[in-house]
């Protein structure tokens, strides 16, 4: 596998805002705008549908946390929270990112996009395929308990008497 | 007026709030007990989402939690919709706090938009070159600002490496002390509790957390009221 930057920026730990043991935040290392902060998932991902539900979830709440920051540190006036899912959304890295924006008057950045006009047929076509794949929304992904530390002991003995059964063995042959 | 009578307000004349109730039409694509997704009337391109949640929040900072993880998780499920009905090739997930973010409407959203190859959306993050003094000054604040929003201890300003090894005692302590103050409160006074929290989540608990600056960021976009 080839190294992924991202990976490499997380386990360098030295730009890091903060981590736990699901993501980590942290300056982008080629910002859009000053302040611009990038949440990661730890584990590698390449796309938000490989990122397990409850981490996504805690990105976002996270990137919450990370906007409220911004409005205080960097006297922001807003701020954007994007997601690139992919090469033809904008996606340059090959590992799922949550961006944190500030933003401030005048400042060089243009996210806004011309809506489109759309027949009502059009409309109805998507809204009915949209409906029939969000039915399976819903059964979201929680995180595993931690399993518990006994099986770790029981492991052992097994090797042991593994290794004393083949000791057994070596000198029952003549 | 009280706030409680302004909020009201606000959410009568909210379009949001009203297509959550059913009161007005939509093309709704996806609802449960906390959001509703709906199909932008105006999308960047076909099969655009609005992800709203049910309750009136004007910006992100004032919305709990685990309605917010709850979005997360299902603007993922809509985006993976989005790339099997739609065949789209990518996905947008964007938020904008605040008018100079782009905010429109007085109610919080999250838009999920499908994209296609050399489709003119737009949507790209120029990368830029910052200067290292910038960056470690940017770092510097954020960091300390990240702590104090997300309720862990404000680090030193020397950053030297035991700060790196503690934190792990410090988080424990914290969460041992936390707990314990929210089991004494919960024994106390189970029943004073619960009132007041509730109305806090709409209109008190944000200004706390975030200062006065994000209710003039809200204000913005309600005019005032």
């Amino acid at each position: 596998m080839t190294t992924c930057e991202v990976c490499e920026l997380v386990k360098d730990k030295k730009k890091l805002l903060f981590e736990d043991d699901k993501l980590a935040i942290t300056l982008a290392p080629k910002p859009a705008v000053a302040g611009h902060v990038w949440l990661v998932p730890k584990e590698h991902a390449a796309i938000l549908e490989q990122v397990p539900d409850f981490v996504t979830g805690k990105l976002f709440d996270k990137a919450n946390k990370v906007s409220i920051a911004v409005f205080e540190a960097l006297g922001a006036e807003g701020t954007n929270i994007m997601v690139s899912n992919g090469v033809a959304a904008g996606q340059s890295t090959n590992h799922c990112i949550v961006s944190v924006l500030p933003r401030r008057e005048n400042d060089g950045l243009n996210l806004a996009w011309q809506p489109k006009q759309l027949s009502e047929e059009e409309m109805s076509t998507i809204e009915l395929k949209l409906k029939e794949e969000t039915k399976n929304i819903g059964a979201f992904e929680k995180e595993k308990p931690k399993p518990k530390e006994l099986p770790k002991p029981e492991e052992v003995k097994e090797a042991e008497e593994e290794v004393n059964y083949l000791l057994k063995q070596l000198k029952r042959m003549p | 007026m009280m706030p409680e009578e302004m909020a009201g307000d606000a959410k009568q004349q909210c379009i949001f709030c009203h297509i959550a109730a059913g009161r007005v039409a939509s093309r709704k694509v996806y609802e449960d007990d906390k959001v509703v997704a709906v199909l932008d009337i105006n999308p960047g391109n076909p099969g655009h989402v609005l992800l709203v949640p049910k309750e009136h929040f004007v910006i992100m900072p004032q919305i709990p939690e685990d309605i917010l993880q709850h979005m997360g998780m299902v603007a993922k499920g809509i985006s993976h919709a989005q790339l099997r009905a739609l065949k789209a090739q990518g996905t947008n997930i964007f938020v904008a706090n605040g008018v100079v973010a782009g905010q429109r409407a007085q109610h919080f959203m999250m838009h999920v938009i499908p994209r296609m190859d050399k489709d003119d959306v737009g949507l790209v993050l120029p990368a830029r070159a910052m200067r290292p003094e910038d960056e470690q000054q940017a770092h510097k604040l954020l960091k300390k600002a990240l702590s104090k929003a997300l309720g862990l201890k404000v680090p030193d300003e020397q950053e030297s490496h035991k700060d790196e090894q503690v934190p792990h005692e410090q988080k424990n302590e914290k969460a041992v002390k936390e707990a314990a103050k929210e089991r004494k409160t919960a024994e106390k006074e189970p029943l004073e509790e619960q009132e007041p929290a509730k109305k806090e989540i709409g209109t008190k608990a944000p200004s706390k957390k975030a200062g006065a600056n994000l209710d003039d960021i809200a204000k913005l976009l309600t005019g005032g009221r």
